[in-house]
């Protein structure tokens, strides 16, 4: 149900990594076109410093290629290419705040800056920008980790498991989390059920 | 959808597959969803407000410069090829898996001069977008033409007595046969998917995909395959396949027009499969193929498709297969009417 597109993607996946380690850098390119813009963007929620961004994307795909021979992915690719760029991001950015001397960034606290884009909701142009902005100010409340958990399972649609690995939790915990980031979002329901509601009518 | 039955809104808002269905907006789940939904309509207000909240976070993408992926891939492709590939190579060396052809013949080619990519400090890299061949002369003026979606590199500092290059996807060759003074015929190397092909001075198409094949135009090659003690000698036409992984190799005279239509921007199969034709073009045009029904992936076609416009390249197809070619979701589906 739903899994025929993202398992589709996921055969094509494995097929390019057969290829690339047989030594066919036309595949590595291929993963690196599919994968690039979804990474950058992911990369650059935790910092908005591009160049940081940059170097870590370099180093994660010179790895690749020149580990392809060690790559053992269980599951996703791209799973595998958000984990390793997440952790190289927060080391790195750790290691620049030791320098300067600011608030340390570690795994359990970091940045994740999350800005809802203009074209987000449709329906009502008047009642809609009331909503965003309530959306918006939920979303600032919510801490970093809740907002990553969101990003990732409604805007890149990794799924649970995924997302756990991702951000070394349990599968429950990141339940769990989830669960806290929607009891937060929610409050924004009542109000625009009502409008669908009157809308469908 | 039967475990739907208890659900609250969080547990709606937790469910992978319910997630993805609206994510992916996917034809089937929605067709199934709203049968459901017809037997339990009390359940209604509450999917819609699911799949409300589930899309409204749609976030602002942040502003990247737009040549931001290519200088990024350029600066990849310049570590890797300075010490990434010559870490490869020397380890492929040490595996018994290579091949090594030698030729004495020759043709001159004369052409205008190319544009080069000077992007990295020890190397030149020579990349084809999909769906573009593109012709490069080296300083020795060996002709290389390289098909779409292929790559080739050698180095700045080039070295008349111990010409070599790299190469990944198809390329064609017409190695040009260089006297160096009074110290015999210089030689030329080209890497390509961990053989290595050694050469004199012949034209031949090496392609490297999951197999690698060589295809002689004119010349005279000696060839040496792992596994196989005794050389053999290729003669013009002659089309030697070999697959890393079985480790078999296959040896038949070709028509070369078959295996350099590309050059004309054309592909011409005869015989192969559906499977192998879609595979092919993926690789030439970077749009995925789907195959719908599986029992089509196996039939076999001939034809030639001249490799225009994606558009013309469905068409073709579709009269070839007479079945429906459309584009959807980025992907060029096959499915039978």
């Amino acid at each position: 149900m739903g899994s025929a597109v993202s398992a589709y993607h996921f055969h094509e996946d494995e097929q390019w990594l057969r290829q690339m380690k047989a030594g066919d850098y036309t595949a590595f390119t291929a993963l690196y076109n599919k994968y690039i813009k979804g990474l950058t963007q992911y990369g650059l929620k935790f910092t908005a410093d591009q160049a940081i961004v940059e170097d870590c994307l370099h180093d994660l795909f010179v790895w690749c290629w020149s580990k392809r021979h060690e790559l053992e992915i269980q599951r996703s690719f791209k799973g595998y290419l958000m984990k390793s760029l997440r952790t190289g991001l927060l080391h790195r950015i750790e290691k620049e705040q030791r320098r300067n001397i600011r608030p340390i960034t570690t795994d359990e606290n970091y940045e994740f800056r999350l800005i809802l884009s203009p074209e987000a909701v449709l329906m009502d142009r008047e009642q809609d920008s009331i909503l965003r902005e309530r959306v918006a100010r939920l979303l600032d409340q919510l801490t970093a980790r809740q907002r990553e958990v969101i990003y990732l399972r409604y805007y890149e649609g990794l799924p649970f498991e995924e997302v756990a690995r991702n951000m070394n939790l349990s599968v429950k915990a990141c339940y769990k989390l989830m669960g806290r980031a929607i009891a937060t979002l929610r409050e924004t329901l009542p109000h625009s059920s009502l409008i669908l509601l009157l809308w469908l009518c | 959808m039967d475990r739907y039955h208890n659900y609250t809104l969080d547990d709606f808002l937790q469910d992978d597959a319910f997630i993805q269905g609206v994510l992916l907006s996917d034809a089937e789940q929605e067709r199934q969803l709203n049968q459901w939904l017809q037997h339990h309509p009390e359940k209604r207000m509450l999917v819609q407000q699911a799949r409300e909240l589930i899309l409204r976070f749609r976030f602002a993408e942040e502003d990247v410069p737009p040549d931001f992926d290519i200088r990024l891939k350029q600066r990849i492709d310049t570590t890797i090829a300075s010490d990434g590939e010559f870490t490869s190579v020397r380890q492929l060396q040490r595996r018994p898996v290579w091949i090594r052809v030698a030729a004495i013949a020759a043709s001159l080619i004369a052409g205008t001069a190319l544009l080069w990519n000077w992007l990295s400090d020890t190397r030149t890299i020579i990349t084809t977008p999909y769906g573009e061949t593109r012709s490069v002369w080296l300083p020795d003026s060996t002709e290389v033409i390289l098909n779409a979606h292929s790559t080739l590199r050698y180095n700045k500092e080039w070295s008349a007595r111990h010409r070599e290059v790299w190469i990944d996807g198809e390329a064609f060759l017409k190695v040009k046969p260089v006297n160096t003074s009074g110290q015999g015929p210089a030689g030329f190397i080209v890497h390509t998917n961990g053989m290595e092909v050694s050469v004199l001075g012949t034209e031949f198409n090496v392609r490297s995909t999951d197999n690698t094949t060589v295809m002689l135009q004119s010349g005279k090659v000696r060839v040496t395959v792992p596994g196989v003690h005794d050389p053999f000698v290729l003669q013009p036409n002659d089309y030697l396949h070999y697959n890393k992984q079985t480790k078999n190799w296959t040896r038949k005279q070709v028509d070369p027009q078959l295996h350099t239509a590309w050059m004309r921007h054309q592909f011409i199969f005869e015989h192969q499969s559906l499977e192998e034709v879609c595979m092919y073009l993926q690789n030439y045009y970077g749009t995925p193929f789907v195959i719908r029904n599986s029992n089509m992936k196996k039939i076999q076609i001939s034809g030639t498709i001249e490799l225009q416009e994606e558009e013309d390249v469905m068409s073709t197809l579709s009269g070839i297969l007479s079945t429906d070619v459309k584009k959807e979701n980025n992907q060029i589906i096959i499915q039978k009417k």
